[in-house]
């Protein structure tokens, strides 16, 4: 997908939660383009920057989940969407292989799985050189 | 060949209503069954037509029936409606057949019905009671669906809380630049993680209650070695399937995150080495947990400083409430032997 920043959209409703992505962003060296806490807050803050990878949480604020957000963002942006997701259970993975997840990460999401699992993507999408 | 009284006989005898007809629909004789049924005296009824005895919603049943019996057929055990002198209606069984004369005309029509209040009394007993039991049912699998819903709930948050108790240690342990305070940060972190783990398995277990313990001692490992960040160290797991609930897996989880994270601290001074994790059930009885690492000898963590007794301490206690018993032995590295119960599940 060409015309994406090398930069990492972080959404998350808790607010402590979304400070751990940004912080591990950090510490990994990735630029953190912005936080969102509801769906469209996200897809705006997507089409804004043009994120190459985004954290997306499935509970948000508002009406609209984590696969609506996902959806949009793909369609408009084309975003590699890496799900954080309290849980596995099976409505949950079923409402997340509607979109195009890259990858799903299950809560409590260990340091080392959580960047090792947004290196990968990073490598893999060719945004960063 | 029997007489017409020995007939008349069997006929008055019979519980049944037994009523003769003629074609045009007038009664011709009524026993004394009928008489108990309907409650009219055979005075009150012979002559009139069959009419007095059917609901006016039910008059073209009997038109229908007519017409068979003058076609020769025979309505067999037919259910429907009629009406007794009270003006009360009442579900029978009918059987009508045609009645001939001595040259094989069709003269009437003989009834025979049977009073099925019972029955159906019966049946729509039988058909409240089916529905109040599947009413008893579904407010019983809708309460069960609800209490499950509110524990995975329930784990869903306190999993969600202690990600945020994570956050915030380490958001505080990247500002902290001792290395003894990281380490200590960084043990903190395992143990949060270690019971967090604890609520995953069992949000997603099937009962909400119990979990295999293998995925979790790797998963929980998994974090560990990553945590450590000692790519020379080696992690070997084998776990058998054991069936776990809370009350055996926090204790077992936090012990497992002791032991290994103390062979991590001391075992190995040159960041080389390897640790088996081994989780086995002995006799089908007991449970034998072995943490065994190929570095230098180490006591459990040494026992010369306060601090690192504190560590020792914890692990005792964790080991007394699984009713374990624990050996260490150092040859060439240190073997720690866990043996206890298997988890009783309630």
């Amino acid at each position: 997908m060409t015309g994406l920043n090398p930069c990492v959209l972080v959404v998350e409703d808790h607010a402590v939660i979304s400070e751990l992505w940004c912080l591990h962003m950090e510490i990994m060296g990735l630029e953190v383009c912005g936080a969102a806490t509801t769906a469209d807050d996200a897809i705006a803050l997507a089409e804004e920057h043009r994120p190459a990878i985004v954290l997306m949480d499935m509970r948000l604020i508002g009406d609209k989940d984590g696969v609506d957000a996902a959806l949009a963002i793909h369609d408009s942006v084309g975003s590699k969407v890496i799900f954080i997701t309290g849980s596995k259970e099976p409505s949950t993975m079923a409402r997340i292989a509607e979109d195009h997840a890259t990858a799903v990460l299950i809560k409590p999401v260990s340091d080392h799985l959580l960047r090792s699992t947004v290196e990968t993507v990073a490598r893999e999408s060719g945004v960063w050189l | 060949m029997l007489n017409a009284a020995y007939l008349a006989a069997i006929v008055e005898s019979s519980d049944d209503a037994i009523i003769g007809k003629d074609l045009s629909g007038t009664i011709q004789s009524w026993n004394r069954g009928a008489e108990d049924i309907f409650g009219y005296s055979p005075d009150e009824v012979v002559g009139r037509s069959i009419q007095v005895l059917i609901p006016p919603s039910r008059f073209g049943e009997e038109d229908q029936i007519v017409q068979r019996i003058r076609k020769g057929e025979k309505v067999v055990h037919f259910e429907t409606v009629r009406r007794r002198k009270d003006g009360s209606d009442f579900p029978v069984s009918v059987t009508i057949s045609p009645i001939r004369d001595a040259h094989g005309t069709i003269v009437g029509a003989s009834k025979v019905l049977r009073d099925i209040s019972e029955r159906h009394r019966a049946q729509k007993e039988l058909q409240d009671a089916k529905t109040s039991l599947e009413q008893v049912v579904l407010e019983r699998t809708r309460a069960l669906a609800e209490r499950d819903l509110l524990l995975r709930e329930v784990y869903h948050r306190v999993k969600n809380n202690l990600q945020v108790v994570d956050a915030m240690l380490l958001m505080r342990a990247v500002k902290i630049t001792d290395p003894e305070a990281k380490e200590a940060f960084s043990e903190l972190r395992s143990r949060v993680f270690a019971l967090g783990l604890v609520h995953q398995q069992l949000m997603e277990s099937e009962d909400l209650k119990t979990f295999d313990i293998e995925p979790f001692l790797k998963e929980l490992l998994a974090n560990i070695m990553g945590g450590a960040a000692l790519p020379g160290i080696k992690l070997n797991v084998e776990a058998c399937p054991l069936v776990v609930d809370l009350d055996f897996a926090v204790p077992l989880g936090l012990l497992v995150t002791e032991v290994v994270t103390n062979s991590l601290k001391h075992a190995f001074s040159d960041g080389e080495g390897e640790i088996a994790v081994t989780l086995r059930s002995v006799a089908g009885e007991k449970v034998n947990l072995t943490v065994a690492d190929n570095g230098r000898s180490h006591a459990h963590p040494p026992q010369d400083t306060p601090k690192a007794g504190a560590g020792a301490n914890i692990i005792r206690k964790l080991v007394a409430q699984l009713s374990g018993e624990m050996t260490v032995r150092r040859d060439g590295g240190t073997t720690t032997d866990i043996v206890m119960p298997l988890p009783v599940l309630t």
